[in-house]
């Protein structure tokens, strides 16, 4: 068993960086697992109907869609969904837009790895009960 | 985080983007209001800022959070784009250039000064822009629009009327972390998980203030219907929380055990496996990024290759063995696909260098006082990557002398009943195995007169040839060495560029330079370039006991002549070869190799193109063709005029390649 990640981020420097933040690291008996990555709105929701990730990250701003829009389609086509916001800095309304439409919680950069892995495992454990 | 590893990432992304804007803001500059435009440059700015801050280059990411803030405004109307405004952004892309250049080069970014930019750019989005050369008045800005209040979809109430507050409901009183840089959407969520326990009637600040982003040091939400340590567990799990406090039922508030801002203990962390690559991801990326350096050696590797191959092949070619010889066949094949599948590789489109080009024409055509349009034609037209490298500074060298000598200022256009608006081609096409660069300007062409002239004054040419040198030549000796002094070449890059270098650039590729003037219409500079410059066919030559290599791109072909056949005028041999007149020279007298040719009957010609005309060479005898790998000459030979490069045969003789354009 695995928890499964999915990584969306226009920019691969990104990607690598947050997929580095879960590398290795465990969720109890669990590894993360980064099951794919998605460089636009259109392909996280693709990527979400084909890999159905425990976790998300999405990226605000992104070309072709953008990640409020992703997570309103993902969030319609599965309303337990977990996904993080990233944003960057000054970006303090478009985040609560995105909370407003399902996100669960959101990051901010420059992300310190702990932080994020603080968010996720408290998601987690809301969704998987009781960790 | 260890954040070296990802330096050479961000710097190849941050360049894409701070690229990518400087093509946004020239079409911004044509179309100010095209939406798409405005953006595409708010996510590229955006799109830096974020990574730059993840790496730590603060200034970096403060300049392109003033670029990406200026282009919201913009967005929202509040400031509409005039040149002022595009010069701003121009000038903050340089300096996010220049900054991405420091950080590859490891330079402190102490040193750059942006506070003058950045408070341009300040006023810039308060309608204080400078008017521009051209007397344009900056644009009133737009009135701000009242901001709209979103209706809430969350389980929070936000209705102006509220109910009563109950007698039971819960004082929670809590705060952000200090060092939280987004304190608003902080107690934004926290408010929005307290709705999901519990129903919460008020917040101080209301709703809207937080929404709206402001965050006073502290947030009060009255709730019901959910038990003290519920709300303190969820509140507490949350991340970057300060205080926390709960009143208790009976209205006293009591501060929780645990001290606010600790985090559900969470499993242990075991790093498991070892690190993987971060240039692939677990799906399976579908492009990998890849050092050139490394693309280099599988060049190398391959060319060395496919030259001892057929070293093999000669020695092997009488053996006699059909198994050799099915081998034989077979490893040419592989090589043969492998050298394609390498050479895919090398081949980048055309635009990786033109891209820069429409930025350098306005720039030129400002300081001018010009007004010149660039308009790229073929430019997905892909060429190796070694060629493109070498390709950049000629281009902007000729259409430097495009916008400062071919094209007339506009006093000059209109008497010529031209438009006001100079117009530069740039097109490439491909006809065989050559690649086509023109650059067409509709200027009023070169003077030819005043080349002669200058040509004799500076002993390029003598008086007696100035008489009879036709236009086609005359018009070549701009290129000539000793043509144009450093003082007259103008804005010069930091490398000397002329039309000399420009031309031996463009031979040291293996290609020529051509150019075609017709007075009062404009001037035509052609690039012939091969598409490959790694692994070339070469013509092998012999004279006496050497071995010389000329580029079979400028071979146009060899014959074989008696002696009756020349004429002799002045000194100069010719050959009549179809109704032309072709002058002949002879390799040994131009290589001052000493041999005896009085005897000789026939005669082995190779014609050759040199500088707009075919020459013939004569040449002890043709080899034949080969597959080489150019190799460089290094000190002190380089600058040896003849030679343009040399390479290694399979058997390990050592050939230097001719260099056509400086040999006569």
């Amino acid at each position: 068993m695995a928890v499964k990640v999915l990584i969306v981020d226009d920019a691969m420097f990104m990607r690598n960086m947050i997929a580095e933040i879960f590398n290795g690291k465990k969720y109890g008996e669990e590894d993360y697992q980064v099951v794919a990555e998605a460089e636009n709105g259109i392909e996280a929701v693709d990527m979400y109907k084909e890999h159905n990730p425990d976790i998300v990250t999405m990226d605000i701003v992104m070309p072709e869609m953008t990640g409020i829009e992703a997570l309103k389609e993902i969030m319609s086509m599965d309303s337990g969904a977990n996904v993080i916001m990233c944003s960057a800095l000054g970006q303090d309304s478009l985040v609560m837009e995105a909370l407003d439409a399902g996100a669960k919680d959101f990051i901010v950069k420059p992300f310190q790895p702990e932080k994020v892995l603080d968010v996720v495992i408290r998601i987690l454990g809301e969704t998987r009960g009781g960790r | 985080m260890d954040m070296s590893k990802y330096k050479d990432l961000f710097i190849s992304e941050a360049r894409e983007h701070v690229q990518g804007m400087s093509n946004r803001i020239l079409v911004l500059e044509k179309e100010p209001a095209s939406e798409q435009s405005i953006n595409e440059l708010f996510r590229h700015a955006h799109s830096v800022k974020g990574m730059s801050a993840s790496m730590g280059y603060a200034k970096i990411a403060e300049l392109s959070h003033y670029l990406e803030d200026m282009m919201d405004v913009v967005r929202k109307g509040q400031v509409s784009v005039s040149s002022g405004v595009t010069d701003i952004l121009l000038e903050g892309v340089d300096v996010l250039e220049n900054m991405v250049d420091a950080v590859e080069q490891n330079e402190s970014l102490e040193v750059i000064d942006i506070s003058a930019l950045l408070a341009k750019v300040m006023n810039a989005m308060e309608g204080k822009v400078e008017a521009a050369a051209t007397g344009e008045k900056p644009p009133a800005p737009a009135p701000v629009p009242e901001p709209q209040l979103d209706p809430g979809t969350g389980a929070v109430k936000e209705s102006p009327e509220l109910p009563p507050l109950n007698d039971d409901d819960l004082t929670v009183r809590f705060e952000i972390a200090p060092d939280s840089l987004v304190p608003a959407a902080r107690a934004y969520l926290a408010v929005k998980k307290l709705g999901s326990i519990g129903q919460v009637h008020q917040t101080d600040p209301p709703l809207e203030e937080i929404k709206a982003g402001n965050y006073s040091g502290h947030v009060t939400a009255w709730i019901g219907g959910a038990e003290r340590d519920l709300i303190l567990k969820t509140l507490q799990s949350l991340a970057e929380m300060g205080e926390i406090s709960v009143s208790e039922p009976d209205g006293e508030t009591a501060q929780p055990e645990e001290s606010a801002g600790g985090v559900l203990k969470h499993p242990d962390q075991t790093a498991a496996q070892p690190k993987k690559d971060p240039g692939v991801s677990a799906s399976g990326a579908k492009t990998v990024r890849i050092s050139t350096a490394l693309l280099d050696t599988f060049i190398n590797l391959v060319g060395e290759l496919i030259v001892t191959k057929s070293r093999l092949n000669d020695l092997l070619a009488d053996s006699g063995s059909r198994d050799v010889d099915q081998v034989l066949t077979r490893v040419d094949h592989l090589v043969s696909g492998l050298h394609s599948e390498v050479m895919k590789v090398r081949m980048m489109p055309l635009e990786t260098v033109t891209q820069r080009l429409p930025r350098v024409v306005r720039d030129l055509a400002r300081k001018r006082k010009k007004k010149v349009s660039l308009e790229v034609v073929g430019a997905d037209i892909e060429l190796d990557r070694a060629v493109l490298e070498e390709l950049g500074d000629p281009l902007i060298h000729l259409l430097r002398n495009a916008v400062d000598h071919g094209l007339e200022n506009a006093e000059g256009r209109a008497n010529s009943g031209k438009d006001e608006t100079g117009r530069i081609v740039l097109r490439a096409f491909r006809e065989r195995d050559m690649v086509y660069v023109e650059i067409i300007d509709d200027g009023k062409g070169m003077d030819l007169e005043a080349i002669k002239t200058k040509a004799v004054e500076k002993g390029v040419i003598s008086r007696d040839q100035a008489k009879v040198i036709s236009d086609e030549e005359t018009v070549m000796l701009v290129c000539r060495p000793g043509f144009s002094t450093a003082t007259e070449v103008t804005d010069v890059s930091g490398r000397g560029v002329g039309m000399d270098v420009v031309q031996s650039t463009v031979n040291g590729l293996g290609g020529s330079l051509s150019i075609e003037s017709h007075t009062g219409e404009g001037t035509t500079f052609t690039l012939r370039l091969p598409l490959t410059v790694a692994i070339v066919k070469m013509l092998l030559i012999s004279l006496v006991d050497h071995t010389f290599a000329v580029p079979i791109t400028r071979v146009a072909r060899t014959i074989r002549v008696t002696s009756e056949e020349f004429n002799e005028s002045q000194g100069r041999r010719f050959l009549n070869l179809d109704e032309e007149l072709v002058a002949v020279f002879d390799l040994g007298e131009l290589l001052k190799i000493e041999r005896h040719t009085n005897g000789r009957s026939l005669f082995n010609v190779v014609l050759v193109e040199a500088t707009n005309r075919t020459v013939g060479l004569i040449v002890d005898s043709v080899i034949g063709q080969v597959d080489i790998v150019v190799k460089p000459l290094c000190y002190p030979i380089q600058y040896l005029k003849r030679y343009s490069g040399m390479t290694v045969l399979g058997d390990g003789r050592i050939v230097p390649i001719l260099d056509l354009g400086n040999l006569f």
